[in-house]
């Protein structure tokens, strides 16, 4: 069975410790949730476990191995969406998928009918000639999606893909993430909306300062803590700050 | 508050010309900009050097005086180029775009100051280019300008009118462009202005580089009478402002008085025209961009996407293709290295051996060959050099986490781009274009000659290059471009010259075209050999190590 797993990964960028010893598996058949409030390490850990950047100490083991020691046979079996939508706007949406395909090896008669079915199904077929720069977020945000689907990855790593999506798109997006589960994937998932990671993962790392605060099931995080919601959790465990009290403070300051 | 709001933008607009994003995390700017600045200064000091050299005392004086005015227009010429140079690269900068209208608009700031920022941004860019190729020449030629017994008055009066002609040429230059691109401005829709200004710019480019190149020279003093209102001379503005020069420094000359007339009114005329175009422009463009679309949709009929070998290689090919057709400033720049080329091709056209031997019609000549050579050269070095450039670089991620293969199978398809694009298409343009001229023979001989050239220079131009075409950050000043400038234009010449006259005696003796041949193929074989790929493929260029190692080593273990 597929696993990625974590062990005392640290981060440091000019000798200042970005993520922690960081510990934690994420395993096939199952979501796993990264959470985190803005600048606790969430985004640093996704870049090393694609292997853009590599931890201080510590490492990235996937299938057992490090992912180091074949770091381009690791990176054939990952799909990666980052949480801000770069793409080359002077693409087509069609010629991004196309490019993506080939720069990962596949033949056309493999990736061809991907690519149209995934344009079809994210109802983008008839702006598929149009340049990504005329393209809205979701538009992007669903490239980005169909370009880390595409070669049907093992591990799947989502920062933020649900950024910009429409209502439907979104709905489709939480029932495909469940379906890749069920079949078997390794899905990492990172987002800030608490309500979606509580339907959709089974399974949530904490991440406060660069270190884990929490690391088990919602059900079982919920029972420990004797609270009802996991945006009641992560309030307790990543939120420091009196939210009413700052809500205030900034109303008072602007003079309003 | 308008004063204040004025800097603030002035500076944000001033330093947009140089794009930041594409800069290495060790690069600036500032340093862009000095480099850019030191060679026109570069080339301002080769041009003084005819001042140093020029002496009167050896011409007649007629021939005197022909000399002074040649002189005098090489410098107004190379003035306008500048300036037209200028223009066409502040293209954008100087009407409001997308960008500006959707990030500034909303805030409080009148629309006047947003337009005057950027015409002030704009011309601060033009003064520095205007002084920086004139801080020589500007200083040295004035006084060769003029009649020795002059005296000070005289040396102080042909100084002002020197300086003053320079900024009102350039000036003329620049207002021409902005009143051409705020007319079209408004009389198309924004979405298509978009698009038909990007081929106008590169049009601009070309009839810069077309007018330096191709205009006549005034030769004789009685050349001058063709320009007196009906000649070709009396159409072309490097003539009007040679008057208006001759015109401030007291020349009784009347037909530099008539053209000085034409300068006034040209300069009149654009400047009322750019005025108009920027001041509907001020009332309708804002809002134009708001109400539409940057961009109009679809590429429409033109679907290309062939497979060619290996994805990887299509990939990146394609990747290339696109980014070259579709990206301004990339284009921009490569045709700056073709213009330079076609200048350099032109000024050997026109010396009396390439001359003479053209003649000869359907002979094999060498000037031809040497065209092509260094068509060729400027086609691969250019493309080369506008991989480096990047295009939005914080979307380079996909190459990094996509990375299927190892480092040489990019180098790989690096390579195939490079010929691709930059060899083949100039090869198979020549072999057609002296099939119509030349026997069978020679044509493919030439055209095996050009293909093994091509394939060394590629090497060349790929050793020490570990990345992909416009993926990797930029570091400005890593090479001495001064120098480089000039040796290469010093170098190329030379060269291609003595490889044409080589290539010209075999292909008429099959011995010596297969000497030739396995002397390029051994070339090509070494060239090939001291390619080596990279650990790993490259996306953020680093400054020089300011260690070297030695790297030696002791029964073949590193010592340490």
């Amino acid at each position: 069975m597929n696993m990625l797993e974590l062990r005392h990964a640290t981060k440091s960028f000019a000798g200042i410790p970005a993520v922690k010893d960081v510990s934690f598996c994420a395993r096939a058949g199952e979501v796993t949730g990264y959470l985190g409030p803005n600048g606790s390490g969430k985004s640093t850990t996704m870049k090393m476990i694609t292997g853009l950047i590599e931890p201080t100490s510590g490492g990235v083991w996937f299938d057992g191995s490090p992912i180091n020691d074949d770091v381009i046979a690791y990176r054939q079996r990952i799909g990666y969406v980052p949480e801000e939508p770069h793409l080359y706007t002077h693409l087509t949406g069609l010629e991004y998928l196309t490019m993506v395909a080939q720069l990962r090896d596949m033949p056309h008669a493999a990736y061809a009918p991907r690519i149209a079915g995934m344009l079809q199904s994210f109802s983008l077929h008839g702006d598929r000639h149009t340049p990504i720069a005329s393209y809205s977020k979701g538009m992007r945000q669903k490239i980005l999606l169909s370009a880390a689907l595409l070669h049907n990855p093992d591990l799947v790593l989502l920062d933020e893909p649900f950024s910009g999506l429409d209502v439907s798109s979104a709905l489709v997006l939480r029932s495909l993430i469940l379906e890749l589960a069920a079949r078997g994937k390794v899905i990492l998932f990172s987002s800030h909306e608490l309500e979606t990671v509580e339907r959709v993962c089974s399974h949530v790392v904490i991440l406060h300062k660069g270190r884990i605060v929490a690391d088990d099931s919602i059900e079982r995080l919920r029972s420990l803590m004797s609270l009802q919601s996991l945006e009641e959790i992560f309030s307790q465990l990543a939120v420091e700050q009196d939210t009413a009290a700052i809500s205030r403070e900034i109303a008072d300051l602007i003079g309003a | 508050m308008r004063r204040r709001q004025f800097r603030v933008l002035y500076r944000q607009f001033l330093f947009r010309l140089v794009d930041v994003e594409i800069l290495s995390a060790h690069g600036d700017s500032y340093q862009l900009m000095g480099r850019v600045a030191a060679l026109l200064g570069f080339l301002s000091m080769i041009l003084a050097m005819g001042a140093i050299l020029f002496d009167p005392t050896r011409l007649t004086a007629e021939a005197l005086q022909s000399a002074r005015w040649a002189a005098e227009h090489r410098l107004i010429a190379m003035t306008m180029l500048i300036a037209g140079m200028v223009a066409v690269l502040s293209w954008d900068g100087i009407y409001p775009d997308r960008r500006d209208v959707l990030v500034i608009a909303p805030l409080p700031v009148h629309p006047g100051t947003i337009f005057l920022a950027k015409l002030a941004a704009s011309g601060t860019v033009l003064a520095v280019a205007v002084a920086g190729i004139n801080v020589f020449t500007g200083f040295s030629w004035p006084f060769v300008l003029i009649a020795e017994s002059s005296g000070w008055f005289g040396w102080l009066r042909s100084l002002t009118a020197y300086w003053l002609t320079m900024a009102l040429a350039a000036g003329f230059v620049f207002v021409a462009v902005l009143a051409i691109q705020g007319m079209l401005a408004q009389a198309l829709p924004y979405r298509y202005f978009v698009r038909v200004s990007s081929f106008l710019q590169l049009a601009a480019f070309a009839a810069w580089v077309s007018l330096y190149l191709l205009q006549p020279s005034l030769s004789t003093p009685a050349a001058l009478a063709l320009a007196e209102g009906r000649g070709v001379l009396a159409w072309l503005p490097a003539y009007w402002f040679l008057g208006l020069f001759q015109d401030l420094n007291g020349s009784p000359d009347p037909a530099m008085a008539i053209l000085a007339r034409r300068a006034w009114i040209a300069i009149a005329s654009a400047t009322a025209a750019a005025a108009l175009a920027f001041l509907v422009s001020y009332y309708r463009t804002v809002r134009k961009i708001v109400e539409e679309p940057d961009i109009a949709p679809g590429y429409g009929l033109i679907q290309w996407s062939p497979i060619l070998g290996k994805p990887l290689r299509t990939a990146v090919l394609l990747f290339t293709v696109r980014t070259l057709f579709r990206s301004r400033q990339h284009r921009l720049l490569l045709a700056f290295y073709l213009g330079f080329a076609l200048a350099i091709t032109v000024a050997y056209l026109k010396t009396p051996l390439a001359l003479r031997q053209l003649s000869a019609g359907t002979e094999v000549n060498v000037p031809a060959m040497v065209s092509t050579i260094v068509v060729l050269c400027a086609a691969i070095v250019g493309t080369r050099v506008v991989f480096d450039l990047p295009l939005m670089l914080r979307a380079n991620w996909i190459f990094r986490v996509t990375e299927s293969h190892g480092p040489d199978a990019y180098q790989s398809a690096v390579r195939c781009s490079l010929l691709t694009i930059a060899a083949l298409p100039v090869c198979a343009v020549s072999t057609i274009a002296f099939a119509y001229v030349w026997p069978w023979p020679p044509v493919i001989g030439h055209a095996v000659v050009l293909l093994l050239l091509s394939l060394i220079l590629v090497e060349l131009c790929l050793h020490g290059f570990h990345k992909l075409p416009f993926t990797c950050s930029y570091l400005p000043g890593k090479s001495n471009i001064q120098i480089a400038f000039g040796l290469s234009v010093m170098g190329l010449m030379a060269v291609t010259h003595s490889v044409a006259t080589i290539e010209r005696r075999a292909l008429q003796d099959p011995a010596r075209f297969a000497v030739m041949f396995a002397v390029l193929g051994l070339a090509l074989a070494v060239a090939r050999w001291r390619v080596t790929p990279a650990a790993q493929v490259q996306f953020d260029d680093e400054p020089p190590a300011a260690l070297c190692g030695l790297n030696l080593s002791k029964d073949g273990v590193p010592i340490r």
